[in-house]
Order: structure tokens, then sequence, then C-alpha cells
């Protein structure tokens, strides 16, 4: 079995594992697979990225792991393993517990993810009153001690601020500070780094790094740019029209990407090397979920496709030692 | 980079504050209800300062010009207009107010459960609010007005009362006055229940409630208090037309609608028994109604300081 492989290949147990996730919408053209068959773990104290182009399922992935995926959507296959638990089947009283105390996320935009009529210091609080009995001063100190310690400059005034008198990589500290003030051993980053400058983009990177040695956080980044996902990720996995088509760690993946579609994500990165008078670019458009070509999804934009692509789907295989991808032309 | 305005903490209230502060049409409308209130408020004081009584009839002194006995002179059974019409401000800013707060409470109540759970529950809810909107608010509210409240088996205390007719009328304006509330409520929470601090919101485990009512509830606040302040003025023209028609607060009590129902047959003989009432009632709602646009704007969530 392909399951009992990718066990077998983190012998220490994962802080979180997904298997065989799908998660199908239900529209009026019929059901949309937004992610399909979607396996991946992420150890404690590690960093998987999950690449992708918008639309790809990435983030329905991560929201599916705290059972928020948006109606019509269900997940209708595969299991989300944490901590002896499967997250797909536990009942939504269960799940409350869970998020924010144990698997925490946070989103792309912290204007419109911080509520606008509370400072931050209460909504910070208020994370931590849910899941502690804590008395509300007591709280409100834990409060300006996290977001201190998320980088906050004279964290005891700012805390009792609004969003909107914070800038927004102070505003990305703040859900820093509400997503790991109760400790989970879980964090979901939805495109952290993406509405904010670069020299922002770093410190938020480096701040979530060191959230992660001291508190042992498994996290799962999800983004669009690989020159982040290269910061910060250990391994990654590369998602493309709902399901994932390799998955390696970090540096090898960027050395040799093995599916075409890494390969050609990887060339249209803007380098440092001699100035190419155009970026390159891959063919064609991410294929409408409901109309994926016959064989492999990527077939039709694929460079190297012929029949046999066309023919059947691949399945994610082992290509090495750690490394596994979907692709019939990939040369191992 | 936080500009300098952000460096004291500022509330969104002070801000909305600060905003409203610019807008003079609605100041000047604030001072006026504000005077209007207090006048009402301290009538019993001013009544026995000027030794002046709403009740005491004198027969001999009917339609009595303005003197400074009478600062706005006497109505037909000879009794202190002035005084009358503090009295009669008591009560219909009273109905104004706790007529639209009961139907705002009602309408915040409905709306948030609609636009919230949605599916059937919405279903349901809206439907019965357009049931109420689609009813005929005239032969509605005369058909209220004459139910015997004796037979609904309320306590004869309350059903004796002489202001029994006060009562019944802020139950029946907020009874069919709710539905504006709750279709506002229903829209606005189904737009912020799709907001990304909601989901996020979930995301660090609030529950379904919680998210109601600490999460969405807080933010429905401007819109309610604008549309609130705005249909107290329609309450008070209610209440006149009700008066008007003999149905709302029924004399001797005074409101400004019966003020100027008493009014109607003496407008040749005693012009200012009709002019004052209906003046005051102009006043008010025109100065609520700018009340009303200036909070609308102060307390946009849009709007730039």
């Amino acid at each position: 079995m392909l399951e009992a492989i990718e066990t077998s290949q983190d012998p220490t147990a994962a802080a979180l594992e997904v298997r065989g996730l799908e998660v199908v919408f239900a529209t009026d053209a019929g059901p949309l697979k937004a992610a399909d068959k979607v396996s991946f773990a992420v150890p404690a104290g590690r960093t998987l990225g999950l690449v992708g182009e918008s639309g790809c399922g990435k983030s329905i992935s991560a929201l599916a792991i705290l059972g928020l995926v948006p109606p019509p959507g269900l997940i209708i296959g595969g299991q989300i393993l944490f901590n002896g638990d499967d997250l797909a089947s536990l009942p939504e009283r269960r799940m409350e517990d869970i998020r924010g105390a144990r698997v925490s996320m946070i989103f792309q935009e912290p204007m419109t993810a911080l509520n606008p009529v509370f400072s931050i210091g209460s909504q910070v609080a208020e994370a931590l009153r849910i899941h502690r009995r804590t008395s509300r001063p007591e709280a409100w100190k834990a409060a300006v001690e996290m977001l201190a310690r998320v980088g906050i400059a004279d964290a005891d005034a700012r805390a009792g601020d609004y969003p909107h008198q914070l800038s927004g990589g102070m505003r990305q500290r703040a859900m820093i500070a509400m997503a790991l003030i109760c400790r989970p051993e879980v964090l979901i980053a939805d495109e952290p780094t993406t509405a904010l400058d670069v020299t922002t983009q770093a410190q938020i990177l480096d701040l979530m790094m060191a959230m992660q040695r001291d508190l042992g956080l498994a996290i799962l980044f999800i983004s669009h740019d690989l020159g982040v996902i290269s910061e910060i990720a250990d391994e990654v996995a590369v998602m493309y029209a709902g399901a994932i088509v390799e998955r390696a760690p970090a540096g090898e993946l960027f050395e040799r990407p093995l599916h075409p579609y890494t390969q050609g994500l990887i060339e249209t990165l803007p380098g440092t090397g001699p100035r190419l008078p155009r970026l390159p670019a891959i063919a064609g458009q991410v294929p409408d979920l409901g109309a994926l070509p016959r064989g492999c999804r990527f077939s039709d934009r694929c460079p190297l496709a012929d029949d046999e692509c066309g023919a059947s789907e691949p399945t994610l295989a082992a290509a090495g030692e750690r490394r596994r991808v979907a692709c019939w032309k990939a040369a191992p | 980079m936080r500009g300098p305005m952000a460096d004291t903490a500022e509330s969104m209230m002070a801000l909305a504050l600060k905003r409203f502060r610019r807008h003079r049409l609605a100041i000047a409308g604030a001072v006026v209800l504000a005077v209007l209130a207090s006048l009402a408020a301290t009538a019993p004081l001013i009544a026995t300062i000027l030794g002046l009584d709403w009740e005491a009839v004198d027969l001999l002194n009917r339609f009595a010009p303005s003197s400074a006995a009478h600062p706005l002179g006497t109505d037909e059974l000879g009794r202190d207009l002035f005084i009358r019409l503090l009295y009669g401000g008591r009560i219909s800013l009273l109905v104004g107010l706790t007529a639209t707060v009961v139907a705002a409470l009602i309408g915040t109540a409905i709306g948030l459960l609609a636009g919230f759970y949605g599916g059937r529950l919405d279903a349901l809810l809206m439907r019965f609010t357009d049931s109420v909107i689609a009813l005929p608010l005239l032969p509605l509210l005369i058909v209220l007005a004459a139910v015997d409240l004796d037979k609904l088996g309320l306590p004869p205390s309350l059903v004796q009362s002489q202001y029994v007719s006060l009562y019944r009328i802020i139950a029946i304006v907020a009874l069919v006055g709710w539905t504006t509330v709750a279709r506002l409520v229903r829209g606005a929470a189904l737009t912020i229940r799709e907001r990304d601090f909601v989901l996020s919101a979930r995301g660090y485990g609030a529950g379904g409630f919680r998210i109601m009512t600490v999460h969405i509830l807080p933010n429905l606040i401007s819109p309610v208090i604008v549309a609130t302040t705005l249909s107290v003025g329609n309450v008070i023209l209610l209440e006149s037309v009700l008066s008007f028609l003999g149905l709302g607060i029924q004399p001797p009590i005074p409101s400004w609608g019966n003020l100027l129902t008493n009014a109607q047959e003496l407008i040749w003989t005693a012009p200012g028994l009709a002019m004052w009432p209906g003046m005051l009632i102009f006043i008010t709602v025109i100065a609520l109604n700018f009340l009303g646009d200036g909070l609308q704007d102060a307390l946009d969530p849009k709007a730039t300081d």
C-alpha cells in the first residue's frame, strides 16, 4: 500500500498526517474535486511547504485539516491523523477544542482576519480564554507577554490598539500571537507573508522559525511563492489541480526537480543569473477542475507529454530515498 | 508605519466621535434633542417653579394669549399650553424611544439568527418578516388599539392605569416596527459572517454562538444605531397619527399628537394650539434625521479619519 510506505518514511511519529484526503465541492456543474488523494505528514519541529498556483487546492486542504471547508465543500475520503484522532471524523464540538489549542491557523490578510472592533490584546486574550479557564486580567497579561514575544515593541501599550492602527507586519505578528498563545503543536500558515512587503516578509519568516524552535511546532506552510518556501520549508509538496504531484526534501527539490510542473515553476523564478530577455512561463492555464485532461492532469501543458500520459494517470511513486513524484516521464 | 494619529490608542468610537463633530447639522440636531429632552425630563420641576399644573382647568381663562402667567397661553379648558407641551414631550419622546429600542432589539435578534444560521431558519424568519411587512399598517393598528386588554387576562392594575394607552402604543409599534431592523441586520450578518475574521475566530476554536454574539453582533451595532435613530422620528409621527385618529395616547394625558388632534377644531379660534405641538413634532423629527445622517457618516466603518 502507498500509505504504508509513506508512514514508514517518517519513523519519528508525525505531529500531523494527512492520508488520501479527498475534498469535493458539489456545484451545479457537478462535483469538483478540490483535493484528490492528498497525503503528507509534518513531523514536530519541521516545516512542510505546500506550493501551487491559486486554486490548486492548497488552502482547501489546509482548511480541511481544521474541519473548516466552506460549504458546499465536503470531505469525502481520507484521514487526518493528529494525536491518534482522525480529525476528518471528529464531531464539531471536539474540533472546537482542538482548533486554536492544539492546531492553529494563520491567514493571508491580517487586516481582514482581525476583528476591526476589538483591540489586538483582547483578541489574543480571547483566543486564550476560549480554551483555558483564565480570568480576564490574567488573560490580558498573557496576551501582552505573547505580543512582546512575537516582537511587538512596547506591547503593553500596543495591546490596546485596534487592527487599523497597526502596520501589516504588526498585524501579522498579532495573528501569530493569537495562533500560538495556547501553545499548539501544529501551525497551519496559509500564505502568511503574501500580503506583506519583502522586508516584513523576511521578518515574519524569521519569527515563525524562532517560534518553531521554541515550541517545537510542526508547521504546514502554504504559499505560491517558491522563494519563500525555499527559505522556510524542510520538505516541499507541490500541488497541481487538486493533487500533489511531487514531494521531496526542500534542498533536493530545488536542486533537481523531477516533475515537469515543478521544473517549470522553478524555471519561472526570476533568478540572479544572467538577465533573460523574457522570463519563461508554463504554457497554458490551470485546467478547470471540472474538465481535467484525461490521464495525467498536467498532460495538456506538459512539454514531455505523449500518448501514455493521456492514457492513464500516474500515481505518486517513490523516486529516490525520500522523494516521490507522480509522472510517467520523470527519470528517477 | 504608524501615523501620528495612532500614537494615542484611539478606539473606533473615538474616531467616530471625531468624524461626528465635523457634521454641523448633526451636532445641531443633537443639541436640539438634548434641549427638548431635558425640558421634557424636568417638566414637573418647571411646572412647580412656574406654579402651573398640566391638569388644572381654569374655565374663566380659556384661550388666553401668552402672558407672564401662561408663557404660551391656555387651551380650550384654560390649561396652560406650555406645561402641557412639556408633558406631551415626555410622552412622545418616551414612546418614540422605548418603542424603537424594543423594536430594534426584536429586529436585531431575528435578523442575527436568520443571517448567521442561514438555511431553513433564515427562510422561515424572513418569510415571517415579509408577512408582518405585508400587513396593512393602519387597519392593523386600529384593530390592535381596540383590543380589550381585560380579555387578554392582563392584571387589572395595568388595564385600569391611565397610562395603559401609553403601554399599548409602545407594544403595538414595537410589534410591527422591528421588520426594517431585522432585514438590515440579516443582510449585514450575511456579509460579516463571510469575513476572514470569522473564519479566523473559528480557526482558534470559537463556537457558533460565540461567533454570533462576540464577533458578528458588535460589527452590526452601527447600522442598527443609525436605523434606530432615524426611526424614532417615524414612531413619533406614527404616535401623532394614531393620537390624531383618537387611537393613541388618550386625553387628559397630553402627547404632541393628541394636543394636535384637540386643536383641529380650534384652528381658527386659537391657531397657536395646533402650531406649537406641530412645530415640536416637526423640529424633533428633523433633528433626529440630521442626527441619524451624522451618525451614519461617523459610524461608517469604511470611512477614513
